[in-house]
């Protein structure tokens, strides 16, 4: 039963192109938090296209289509990837309807997925890349926001684009940022520099940067094997940078402990 | 003791009861300076004996008594009362329809328009106007007289009427100016169906009367203004935008449509569009 006084940061991963790791990073970090000893539920809401039970080598029975159902909780759909607290709610892969989801369905969803969301003291919703209408809203729901970047310039443009779509939309101004696939953490940080300028500059919006994760040959060698990196390589250089953005979430969760509180997990907002 | 049957109103009676009214009408009701909706206030009666309901009827309607009511004595109020309702009916359907074509008239455009304006803005579901004018009516009058040009109306009303959609709305809102409401069409459909009625026009054959006039075609010009959706535009400015575009219709040679400019995006959209400046300056850093 979720405790009253117990706070639940609920983060949005988001990523403006596609393959810059997103998913990955998304289930490693909730991986790493676990290992702290936290609760943590992972959604995947790359609703028409889901990946994470990919990265996790399962094949659940039940998803968010399920969850749609009459007499469904979110209870019956949620699976234990770990045991003692690390949780997977999977979304349906090709189910394009899903996108188009009506404000009665999205509330009836949120309905379903508030009641078990107290219980985590961490919830990743993996999103969809890009800036389509749902992705935008579930974004603009969280506590806070992640945005995934590589060096890549055509990354920093769209992940800029989602940024200035969320803040000039929905008046969103708040962002975590990761440079992942960088070749040198100086890269990384120079990343993260050349997008906070810009975000400053034309959007007037302070970006915080939470670290920045090596390109490593044990990321794509885990997925193939279809287990986490944190599991299978947990000493190579990608998870240690994992790591040390995992306790970078756990500081910000303190430190903001006061205002979470405060704060709805997901925001009901206005479509 | 059996009762009298009552004896029918003479018409010369049932004429002065007409002119009594008439003059009553005129003499009290017409008096500007009368609250409409006073609740003080006096229903002033008149015994009428051996009047019918049917009578009064006829009288109603041929000296355009309807404003008035009448109560049966002793009868069933329910007859009147249905041919009470039935007037009312027939007051509010020619309220909003125009008695040659049966169409919509421009009354009952205007709030339709009002209304689908509202869902638009509600919705985002995009909203088009098409104004349909015939070419050279004024021609057609003159040449094959004017209950012909009637019948062309008509015929024209009953093609618009054939090719919209079920929830699209036919107005006559001029003497040759017909109007289509198509909600929920952007300019792409709402282009196909307008090109569908021309073409049903062109094709159509007119015979008029038997006086030897030669059987004629006839065309028609049409200003198609699209609304993309949301807030941002008044059912004015897109009945103005359609309107010139009529006007670009006939100026180019008539027999054709013309579709006026989409408006301009609204400002939501344009907030959010990353320039080239911002693009660029992630490209080189500023430098």
């Amino acid at each position: 039963m979720p405790q009253p006084t117990k706070t639940t940061l609920s983060l949005a991963v988001l990523s403006g192109k596609g393959g810059v790791g997103k998913t990955n990073l998304a289930l490693n970090l909730a991986f790493a938090l676990h290992k702290a000893g936290a609760k943590v539920l992972i959604m995947d809401f790359d609703v028409g296209l889901a990946n994470m039970d990919v990265l996790l080598g399962i094949a659940p029975e039940k998803n968010l289509q399920d969850l749609l159902q009459d007499g469904v909780t979110a209870r019956d759909v949620v699976v234990a990837i770990e045991p003692g607290g690390l949780d997977f709610l999977p979304a349906a892969s090709g189910v394009p309807e899903l996108l188009d989801m009506d404000e009665d369905v999205k509330d009836m969803l949120f309905g379903k997925l508030n009641q078990v969301f107290g219980e985590y003291d961490f919830l990743f919703l993996d999103l969809g890349a890009g800036i389509n209408p749902l992705v935008m809203q579930v974004a603009a729901m969280t506590q806070t926001r992640m945005l995934i970047v590589t060096p890549e310039p055509t990354s920093l443009t769209d992940g800029y684009a989602v940024i200035k779509v969320l803040s000039c939309q929905r008046g969103v101004r708040d962002f975590l940022v990761v440079a992942n696939q960088v070749a040198t953490h100086d890269e990384g940080k120079a990343t993260f520099e050349r997008l906070a300028l810009a975000c400053k500059k034309f959007l007037d919006i302070d970006i915080v940067f939470f670290g920045s994760v090596l390109t490593d040959p044990a990321v794509p060698r885990a997925v193939r094997l279809q287990v986490p990196l944190l599991k299978s390589a947990p000493s190579s250089k990608a998870a240690k940078d994992i790591l040390a953005v995992a306790a970078r979430i756990v500081r910000f969760s303190r430190d903001n402990a006061e205002n979470l509180r405060d704060l709805p997990i997901l925001k009901k907002n206005s479509p | 003791m059996p009762r009298p049957k009552a004896k029918s109103l003479a018409p010369a009676s049932q004429e002065c009861l007409v002119d009594e009214l008439a003059a009553i009408w005129k003499a009290v009701l017409e008096n500007p300076g009368l609250p409409q909706d006073c609740d003080t206030g006096l229903v002033i009666m008149r015994l009428c004996a051996g009047l019918t309901m049917d009578q009064w009827g006829e009288l109603a309607k041929r000296h355009n008594l309807s404003r008035w009511m009448a109560l049966p004595l002793a009868e069933n109020p329910a007859p009147h009362l249905v041919q009470l309702q039935k007037i009312l009916e027939d007051l509010t359907y020619r309220s909003e329809h125009d008695p040659l074509t049966n169409l919509a008239n421009r009354a009952a455009f205007e709030r339709v328009l009002e209304l689908e304006f509202e869902r638009t803005g509600r919705t985002g579901a995009p909203l088009c106007l098409a104004i349909v004018d015939l070419d050279d009516f004024k021609l057609i009058n003159d040449t094959h007289g004017h209950p012909c040009g009637d019948k062309v109306l008509v015929e024209l009303a009953g093609i618009l009427l054939a090719g919209k959609r079920g929830y699209d709305l036919a107005a006559r809102i001029g003497g040759e100016e017909f109007v289509l409401i198509l909600p929920g069409a952007g300019m792409v459909r709402a282009l196909a169906v307008v090109e569908r009625l021309l073409e049903a026009l062109r094709e159509r054959v007119f015979y008029c009367s038997p006086h030897g006039t030669e059987p004629f075609r006839v065309t028609a010009s049409v200003g198609l203004a699209c609304h993309r959706g949301g807030a941002g535009l008044s059912p004015k400015e897109l009945f103005e935008m359609a309107d010139k575009a009529l006007y670009k219709a006939k100026q180019n040679g008539k027999n054709r449509v013309e579709k006026a400019p989409l408006p301009p995006l609204p400002e939501d959209i344009r907030k959010t569009f990353v320039h080239s400046e911002e693009k660029l300056f992630l490209f080189t850093g500023g430098k």
